[in-house]
């Protein structure tokens, strides 16, 4: 079984072990790609990712 | 991790490259290729790596800490705030310099926010921004069906048997044939899950380029067995090609933008062809690149496109000769573009002056024998002649 521990008081991340995302569980996130350039004219370019644990594989 | 994305702006993959699996190890990184978008600069395009928001550390996360995830360097900057959530701030370096900065849920692998930078053709900054959205349960039949339907479109893009992160894709014919029996069970698993949207895609991909294939084939078929009209068409270099050059010859005419950028791979198979010049010439076959460019037609812009042509020339190392279409010699022979497709376009001129070949778009390419289909239309050709 895949673990991930969590200490309360300092709210540290440990991973012990393959850390479980709840099956079932899909986020989305937006985001966006924009040159850094200061005489940039270019407009962005932005996307949605989606993403789900696999529910057929077990992490590797 | 199942992982689907939706591009807007800048270009985008094909819908077949929008979706994936990806394996990753236990510091949650990505164990081959992950979720990616496409972002075209204008003189080219380049794939860009969408990081997995997920992040893990070996030791507890406090203001301070610092340590090495593989050659990078993490930070722990100070605790924050994402929408009230408590993060920590994390700011990761490579050996060129600050790489990216995360925000990272305090109770768990979650990563609400990543600042990347990243560069793009000849070392152009960009930033790379990802932001968490929102999230989900799935229950019951919406999750086995979302799950049915992850499968059955990964099932169906490994029976396409697509170059891996394919920037354009003309469905061949069996592969039309291959989507048209599939795609439709695809689209119904799809319904009400995070696929649906993509599957629609998919479906309208299938109608338009169904409809392109069979415009192309009707444009072929008027163009073959017509007499060639009369036209000129001379390149920079003093090339030079007329109606009158083409009987008692065997003539194949390779129509493509030959632009130095952005340059694409294939590069229209302009080295192909050039070694099927060196292996026809001495039979008679005349092979000629034509030049087709909508700055050819503005005299402002034409010794730009020009310099485009020689620069491409060289570069590809042609020996064949290539001449400039500047007076619409292209819709003699069919345009390809008028019905969706894309140039290159092919045209083989038998030595009665006719169209003995029409192919728009690019050719499958055996390894040993280069152009194998077009060989065999210059073969049949020349056995006319």
């Amino acid at each position: 079984m895949f673990q991930v521990l969590v200490c309360a008081a300092l709210a540290p991340l440990v991973i012990a072990a393959d850390a479980p995302l709840g099956v079932g569980t899909q986020w989305t996130y937006h985001g966006t790609v924009e040159s850094r350039a200061a005489d940039s004219a270019q407009g962005g370019k932005s996307f949605d990712l989606t993403l789900a644990p696999d529910t057929q594989r077990r992490r590797r | 991790m199942f992982w689907l994305v939706e591009e807007r702006g800048r270009g985008e993959f094909p819908w077949s490259e929008r979706f994936g699996r990806v394996a990753v190890d236990r510091r949650w990184h990505a164990a081959g290729a992950g979720p990616a978008v496409l972002y075209d600069r204008g003189e080219g395009r380049s794939v860009v790596a969408v990081p997995l928001p997920f992040f893990a550390a070996e030791q507890p996360l406090a203001a301070g800490a610092d340590f090495k995830d593989g050659a990078l360097e993490c930070h722990v900057d100070r605790a924050a705030k994402f929408r009230e959530l408590p993060v920590w701030q994390v700011d990761v370096r490579d050996a060129f310099g600050p790489k990216r900065t995360l925000l990272v849920d305090t109770s768990g692998p979650l990563v609400r926010s990543v600042t990347e930078r990243l560069t793009m053709g000849r070392g152009e900054p960009y930033e790379l921004k990802l932001e968490f959205a929102g999230s989900e349960q799935l229950t019951g039949e919406n999750l086995s069906a979302t799950v049915k339907a992850i499968d059955r479109l990964t099932v169906l893009r490994g029976k396409l048997g697509l170059p891996s992160q394919s920037q354009e894709v003309a469905w061949k014919p069996e592969q039309l044939e291959l989507l048209g029996g599939q795609l439709p069970g695809v689209s119904e698993a799809a319904v009400a899950t995070s696929l649906e949207k993509l599957a629609a895609t998919a479906a309208r991909d299938l109608q338009l380029q169904s409809g392109r294939k069979d415009a192309l084939a009707e444009l072929g078929m008027k163009s073959v067995g017509r007499e060639v009209d009369d036209f000129t068409m001379t390149g920079s270099a003093g090339e030079s090609l007329r109606r009158q050059d083409l009987p008692g010859h065997v003539t194949v005419l390779h129509f493509w933008d030959y632009r130095d950028e952005p340059l694409k791979e294939p590069y229209g198979q302009v080295g192909y062809l050039d070694f099927l010049h060196h292996k026809r010439k001495s039979a008679g076959v005349q092979i000629f690149g034509v030049a087709v460019d909508g700055r050819l037609a503005d005299d402002k812009t034409r010794a730009a496109a020009e310099r485009s042509v020689r620069k491409l020339k060289s570069f590809m190392n042609l020996s064949y000769p290539v001449v400039l279409d500047t007076s619409g010699v292209l819709k003699q022979f069919g345009d390809p573009r008028l019905v969706g497709a894309s140039l290159p376009l092919f045209v083989v001129i038998g030595s009665d002056g006719k169209v003995a070949h029409y192919h728009a778009g690019h050719y499958d390419v055996h390894q040993d024998q280069g152009l194998k289909e077009l060989d065999a239309a210059v073969s049949a050709a020349l056995e006319k002649k």
